[in-house]
């Protein structure tokens, strides 16, 4: 080969290297995980596939939210009974918030300055201004509230109960309950659409995700997951996330350790993943490209490949991770 | 097996030289256990917030074939060997995966993946047995708890009657003495022991989170 020919192969490879190196950056994202037994948040990388660092928070740390504007990160320190705002950036705690007792998980208002908070043994919901840090108001719900979820437009906030098995719908106007919708035993996790026109709950005992039509607050579908030589009763829906498409949704089956895909239109599971045990709470990337669920039990995270629908690398973090969130950058 | 439970479950030597705590406060706690105790234990001797699971499937632990119903790993003594090591927590993991990595690599090309599979069989087996030595344990040691916890009811009943007596009973004043002592004594034991309880559940997570990454390990070396 002359010295032209090989010079131009240097200079493509370089060429081509230097792309990939571009493209890895254009989609490298910031991946938050509460890992609720050490008291730590661990940030991983999204490019690197890996913990690039790990920050003491309060005690307990289980529900993860960022603002809208991306610049606080607000964690439930469910032990110290607040919820605690650090700078997304630096990981400095800026403030305490009240949060009424053992907060869990939390939804925050599309507009960005309302937080609903799950008080599981109050039987409450407390509506927090993260601006003002002021409890705004206490919604009195069900027997144990848990799961929380918010439509796109904001009008309308549901809350589970774990006791009385219900998805209870509130009108976030003048916080007073518009419907109850039964749905299966310790429903855990609600997850509006895109579109705002369902709500997708999960039941970690029943064991299926009640899909309600949000404008009717009738039952759509009922999906149940079988998973050969999988015991049925560690098979417990938990963490639910659908893309901004609506095409497809992710369930966390708890300690059948997988994730089921399900194809919206049908209902119908695609496809079992094998992830990590006992897994929790999920997060997509804002490209869709990645999907990030908590293990509790294996201490670790699993990677989903969502175009591939494959696993592609488990990260160990903290002891009993808890909760998942993406940042854009 | 029996060697790996035994030393979480094995019941603490109290000395003496310990504090004891005032009487009042001791029996209070007690029974604040013993209704813990009823509570939890639902009709059952589990007391662990982790539900009770019997067994664990192979396809739980990994995304390869069901190796269930597989058994002739039992017939090969260095399979049983390298078995019993990869389970004991006393082996680093990395040691573990390390083993595992020279066995797949020492199998015949055409016979790795089913000797694989029969390795893995063996693990789950092997694990789900340490595991009912271990639920076993624990259950027993609630059993004994619930035994105490009854026990030291009964003594305080009796501490409030000699209480009674012994404002006008010389002898009552005495025995009513050594039944402090003694009710102290018991309620220490449960509450000490009780506080290992938490410990003892996560023995059976312990066995499980192990078998998982085990399993990740000998996958990596599939092509299936």
């Amino acid at each position: 080969m002359d010295r032209i020919g090989r010079k131009g192969i240097t200079t493509a490879v370089i060429a081509l290297l230097a792309s990939l190196l571009f493209a890895t950056a254009a989609h490298a994202y910031t991946v938050y995980v509460t890992n609720e037994k050490d008291g730590t948040v661990s940030i991983i990388d999204s490019a690197k596939l890996e913990v690039v660092r790990t920050v003491k928070v309060g005690q307990r740390p289980r529900g993860i939210t960022l603002t809208k504007d991306h610049r606080w990160l607000l964690i439930c320190a469910s032990d110290d009974n607040t919820v605690q705002v650090f700078d997304a950036r630096t990981m400095e705690l800026v403030k305490s918030l009240p949060s009424g007792q053992d907060p869990e998980l939390f939804v925050l208002h599309p507009a960005g300055q309302l937080l609903y908070i799950a008080n599981e043994e109050d039987n409450l919901v407390t509506v927090v201004d993260i601006e003002k840090d002021t409890v705004v108001a206490e919604i009195p719900v069900g027997v144990e509230p848990e799961g929380m979820g918010i439509s796109p437009d904001g009008k309308v906030l549901v809350t589970t109960s774990e006791t009385t098995n219900m998805a209870h719908f509130i009108d976030t106007a003048t916080n007073a309950p518009i419907d109850n919708v039964l749905v299966d035993s310790r429903p855990r996790f609600a997850e509006f659409n895109a579109d705002g026109s369902q709500v997708w709950v999960s039941a970690e005992i029943g064991g299926t995700v009640t899909v309600i039509d949000a404008m009717t607050r009738t039952v759509t579908a009922k999906i149940a997951f079988k998973i050969p030589g999988v015991p049925q009763d560690a098979i417990q829906p938990v963490g639910v996330r659908i893309t901004k498409d609506g095409k497809r949704a992710f369930v966390a089956l708890g300690p059948s350790n997988r994730i089921a895909v399900i194809e919206t239109a049908t209902f119908k599971v695609e496809k079992y993943l094998l992830v990590g045990q006992r897994v929790w709470q999920l997060a997509l990337t804002p490209d869709e490209k990645l999907l990030f669920t908590t293990n509790g039990t294996s201490n670790d995270v699993s990677v989903v490949d969502v175009d591939k629908l494959r696993v592609v690398k488990s990260i160990k973090v903290g002891r009993y991770p808890w909760g998942v969130v993406v940042a854009p950058f | 097996m029996g060697r790996r439970c035994g030393a979480v479950l094995k019941e603490d030597v109290i000395t003496h030289s310990s504090t004891i705590t005032g009487l009042i406060a001791a029996s209070a706690i007690a029974l604040g256990g013993a209704q813990a105790l009823a509570a939890s234990a639902n009709g059952a001797d589990w007391p662990c917030v982790q539900r009770r699971v019997a067994t664990v499937t192979s396809a739980q632990m990994w995304d390869g074939p069901d190796v269930d119903d597989l058994t002739q790993w039992r017939n090969n003594d260095e399979m049983k060997k390298l078995i019993a090591q990869l389970l004991s927590r006393r082996v680093p993991l990395d040691q573990a995966t390390d083993s595992i990595a020279q066995f797949a690599a020492a199998q015949r090309s055409d016979e790795r993946e089913q000797a694989l599979k029969l390795l893995f069989a063996g693990l789950v087996d092997t694990a789900n047995n340490d595991r009912a030595i271990v639920l076993h344990g624990i259950e027993r040691f609630q059993q004994r708890q619930k035994a105490r916890a009854a026990e030291i009811e009964r003594q305080a009943a009796q501490l409030r009657q000699l209480k009674e007596q012994a404002a006008s009973d010389e002898r009552a004043r005495a025995d009513l003495a050594a039944a402090e002592e003694r009710h102290q004594w018991d309620v220490r034991v449960f509450t000490e022991r009780q506080q290992s309880i938490p410990l003892a559940c996560e023995v059976p997570v312990l066995i499980e989170q192990r078998l998982f990454e085990l399993g990740r390990a000998i996958r990596s070396h599939m092509s299936e």
